[in-house]
């Protein structure tokens, strides 16, 4: 092999090296770098087989949108008293498009709402890391949504997790792709494109 | 020349394929692992004593214990001195969510929150939320299932699905059907199964 040839080659080697390594140093040390890692957090909740088990489960059933981007959201989180993390959720402030299904305490002139969503920015130390449960994402600014709500221990409406809001203008790719099977959600949307034609605003993929 | 060329690409192409596993499984387990092995001790918080939950977690130890995997077992130190950073299980009250009744955060060496599907770590938090457990009216069964359940995440069992997608887009081998597994999320009643202890198998031949 020519002496170019070779140098060539050996600095390919060199640089496929580097940048492998470059990679995956990178990974190993994001936290050190003070930049906000995503970490997808395993948790066991309820299962709703069906839309009618989701109906009977949620005490209020809106159409809304998001009004404020996800860091512009308020983050809450607890913890034990050794400084174990117990719980987390993000606050998003929406407003209402349509009132499907609330209790009779719930005043239906109301226009917007905030609700809890199981994904937030958590403090570790001197950096911070966005922990979903289970693969949620959190509902985007000026995307629409069907939202199955429950009010939780603090009496505010949570989210009924991954299955429990559907995007109807498919604006929100990460809540309509079709592989997701967590919790029957394939399923459930199907449902809901069913009963609800009429709000479809683009077909969900 | 042309067999040190040979050597530097095959060399190269170890490593990037080496360097390049991140993410994926292709089984119901994650192929990140506790640095440590699966022989695991649990301490519980003395929430459990104090919302009398020990003798749940006592079954859901010894319903893995009795798989007879001698790479897997869960004992329960009385006290913490002395094991660095085991395990540990707490009962808790969850503030923000309707849904989730149980969780499992990975942590690194460092005490960083970690995604359990790809990166080894090492310990783990287990949370159980009595007030969804009460909100639902969970069986003695039901409790069992879920902590044997979290168990099973500290040693990296991963949620089974249907389809073999997750929601973060994760890829696991479908289920066979009629399998049940004590993995699968929800309130149920069954505990270890035969599916389960054959992906045990797998994960730690």
């Amino acid at each position: 092999m020519p002496a170019n040839k070779k140098r060539i080659f050996s600095i390919a080697v060199a640089v496929l090296f580097v940048t492998f390594a470059f990679i995956r140093y990178s990974a190993d040390h994001q936290e050190a770098s003070g930049q906000v890692r995503e970490v997808n957090v395993e948790t066991d909740s309820i299962v709703f087989h069906n839309l009618k088990e989701l109906e009977d489960f949620s005490q209020l059933i809106i159409v809304a949108t998001p009004t404020k981007k996800f860091n512009d959201r308020s983050q809450k989180s607890t913890t034990f008293p050794d400084g174990t993390l117990q719980d987390f959720a993000s606050f998003n402030e929406l407003k209402i498009a349509k009132v499907i299904k609330a209790p009779s305490d719930f005043d239906q002139t109301k226009t917007w709402i905030e609700v809890a969503e199981p994904v937030a920015i958590v403090k570790e130390g001197n950096s911070s890391a966005k922990l979903k449960k289970q693969g949620y994402t959190e509902m985007k600014k000026d995307s629409q949504y069907i939202i199955y709500l429950s009010k939780n221990a603090m009496g505010q409406y949570s989210v009924n997790g991954i299955t429990g809001r559907y995007n109807l203008d498919g604006t929100d790719t990460d809540d309509t792709d079709a592989k997701i099977d967590e919790g029957h959600k394939s399923q459930l949307r199907e449902e809901v494109e069913a009963k609800y034609p009429e709000l479809i605003k683009s077909k969900m993929k | 020349m042309k067999l040190a060329r040979s050597k530097w690409l095959t060399i190269a192409i170890i490593v990037s394929g080496l360097l390049s596993i991140s993410d994926g499984s292709y089984a119901n387990y994650w192929n990140g692992s506790r640095a440590a092995g699966a022989n695991t001790n649990v301490y519980y918080d003395s929430s459990f004593a104090s919302y009398g939950y020990t003798p749940h977690m006592d079954q859901a130890r010894a319903n893995w214990n009795s798989v007879g995997n001698s790479k897997v077992s869960f004992a329960h130190p009385l006290t913490t001195t002395g094991y660095g950073n085991l395990d540990k299980a707490y009962i808790g009250y969850h503030s923000f969510d309707t849904t989730t009744f149980a969780g499992t955060w990975h942590y690194s060496s460092s005490g960083s929150v970690i995604d359990n599907w790809s990166s080894n770590f090492d310990h783990a938090s287990m949370i159980f939320y009595d007030n969804i457990f009460a909100a639902n009216s969970f069986t003695y069964n039901q409790v069992v299932k879920t902590m044997t359940h979290e168990l099973g995440h500290t040693i990296g069992l991963a949620h089974p699905t249907q389809t073999g997608y997750t929601a973060d887009g994760d890829v696991t081998t479908a289920v066979p059907v009629g399998a049940f597994s004590v993995m699968y999320k929800g309130q149920l009643s069954y505990w270890v199964q035969t599916y389960d202890s054959s992906e045990l198998k797998k994960k730690y031949p």
